[in-house]
């Protein structure tokens, strides 16, 4: 039993949670924080983080370095961002594989999404490129996304999963298995969710998310899933989830709900459930492993 | 098909997303090859939302005095115009009062586009640096010459606003949903805000205090910052308005000529 690893699990944190949780100092590891609200100078939201860094682990997950750009990185934003991580010194780091800024020709366009790239040589060059420069202006490893998609591209040469597992050799970097974005995209792209899990490079990942999705329909009246994060995770998602458990054994997992954001008892509630997934599903599969 | 120029791409993409009425980029398809107008849709939707949104959590006050619709609309507006130029999106917002100021659906409502300016510098002071506390006994027992030629540094979170209109009192009422009624509309009015500790705190001056609060936040010394505050406006006191600045925090320290920084 010594050997049994606790689980790690996380939540996204809000500034409404603040005082319920340094009330009740949850049995939580670590909390999510989104980077760019947190490149202010002082106040408020530094107060806070200054104060769940004493007991807990940070994780800092950008969502602004637009790695999927086809220009250059950002450059003042990468040292934002390196000046935030320098301050903290979180546990983790990441990004995701998307684009969500625009040099156009008069000024820079920031369209606060994350937008999808095709698949191909080229934007995987490019990438490489990004993920390179960004850990070496760290001086750090950092953890890649897995996106949501809505849409395809007719120019794509390789699948995302081949995409994914040649941008991680080549950049050494690691990754997020967002599990709820695998069954967002497995369900726009007509996909199956375990047979992507199958080929996912598991080994290469730091952490897993888990969120909640919104119906929509498609240009055929076909469902279309919407990466809303606004909501409790799907039972579909903790079947993925479970799934990977048993293949991946203990990886962190962060709870996200961005939108609709709800109380925090109901919001801990979800981590108490990723938290009862990973020790049940452990647990049936590790006395063999024990013995 | 392979993309001649991925640039192109994501320029068509970007262009796109702010057109609502032209078509999306012609290489998003869905996953069966087939054209997914409603599909880009989707990024078309999340972006203008996204945006909306952040004006809201931003604006409360102003989405208060004119209605979530209307509000909305101007901020959509707003939005398709002067979309972020930058991915700190807690800044974004800065052109919104000079916008609503210039936009002509708005000056139905002719003091929005200053209310507007107080809560974007509330966003700002909420994000700025901490800064230091006064001591009183700093300027206790002073020559009056020290003080005369004084500078004033301020705390890294005061800002300031001035209204024609008592821009600090509709404020106040449309943050908490009340009515305007009984406001005297005809009363210029000057916001103060800082964050001494750990909330942003707003107070209203008399507007006589326009000129000496601009010269003295311009880095005049306390005597030059006098002529200009009375010759502006000969009501101009000096001694009520550094006790409202103190009473809120927005003073750090006095600035001493020779260089004691007291």
């Amino acid at each position: 039993m010594h050997n049994r690893q606790a689980p790690e699990i996380g939540v996204g944190f809000k500034p409404e949670h603040f005082a319920d949780i340094s009330k009740d100092q949850p049995n939580l590891s670590f909390f999510e924080v989104h980077a760019e609200n947190y490149m202010g100078d002082g106040g408020p939201p530094h107060a806070m983080l200054r104060a769940l860094d004493e007991n807990y682990d940070l994780s800092i997950h950008g969502v602004g370095l637009s790695i999927g750009s086809d220009g250059p990185l950002d450059r003042p934003h990468l040292m934002r961002l390196k000046k935030l991580v320098d301050r903290y010194n979180p546990k983790l780091v990441s990004e995701h594989l998307a684009w969500s800024s625009h040099d156009t020709d008069r000024n820079m366009l920031f369209l606060n999404d994350l937008l999808p790239i095709p698949y191909t040589q080229r934007t995987l060059n490019r990438v490489v490129g990004h993920v390179d420069e960004i850990q070496e202006t760290l001086g750090r490893t950092l953890l890649m996304e897995n996106p949501s998609t809505y849409v395809a591209f007719s120019e794509t040469e390789m699948d995302e999963i081949s995409f994914i597992t040649e941008m991680q050799k080549r950049t050494g970097c690691k990754l997020i298995l967002d599990v709820n974005n695998v069954h967002i995209s497995a369900n726009n792209q007509k996909l199956d969710a375990y047979d992507y899990l199958d080929r996912f490079p598991l080994h290469a990942v730091g952490e897993i998310h888990l969120a909640g999705h919104a119906t929509d329909t498609d240009d055929d009246d076909a469902p279309l899933l919407i990466d809303s994060h606004d909501r409790q995770v799907a039972p579909p998602v903790w079947d993925l989830y479970r799934y990977v458990v048993k293949k991946a054994g203990h990886r962190p997992t962060l709870i996200e709900w961005d939108n609709d954001v709800p109380d925090w008892p109901t919001l801990y509630a979800e981590a108490e459930a990723a938290r009862d997934t990973m020790l049940r599903e452990l647990g049936e599969a590790r006395p063999h492993a024990l013995a | 098909m392979r993309s001649p120029n991925f640039r192109n791409d994501q320029t068509s993409f970007a262009r796109a997303l702010f057109h609502p009425d032209e078509d999306g980029p012609a290489n998003l398809v869905d996953p069966n090859g087939a054209p997914a107008p409603k599909r880009f849709g989707v990024y078309r939707n999340n972006v203008l939302v996204s945006l909306i949104d952040n004006l809201a959590s931003t604006f409360p006050a102003c989405q208060s005095l004119v209605g979530e619709e209307f509000f909305r609309a101007l901020a959509r507006e707003y939005a398709l115009n002067f979309p972020p130029s930058s991915p700190l999106m807690i800044y974004y917002g800065d052109e919104f009062a000079q916008f609503l100021g210039n936009f002509k659906p708005a000056q139905q409502v002719p003091f929005l586009a200053d209310i507007a300016d107080i809560e974007y510098k509330r966003v700002k002071s909420y994000h700025a640096a901490d800064g230091g506390r006064f001591d009183p006994v700093t300027i206790a027992n002073l020559p009056q010459q020290a003080l005369d030629s004084a500078k004033l540094k301020f705390h890294p979170s005061f800002f300031w606003s001035y209204s024609r209109f008592p821009a600090h009192d509709i404020y106040q009422r449309a943050a908490v949903g009340q009515t305007l009624e009984g406001i005297d509309f005809e009363q210029p009015q000057i916001t103060l805000l800082c964050r001494p500790s750990w909330d942003v705190a707003t107070a209203a001056i008399d507007a006589k205090h326009k000129a000496g609060l601009t010269a003295l936040t311009a880095g005049f010394s306390l005597a030059t910052s006098v002529d200009i505050g009375e010759k502006s406006d000969p009501a101009f006191d000096l001694q009520d308005l550094l006790t409202n600045l103190l009473a809120l925090g927005a003073i750090e320290r006095f600035e001493l000529k020779n260089g004691e920084q007291k």
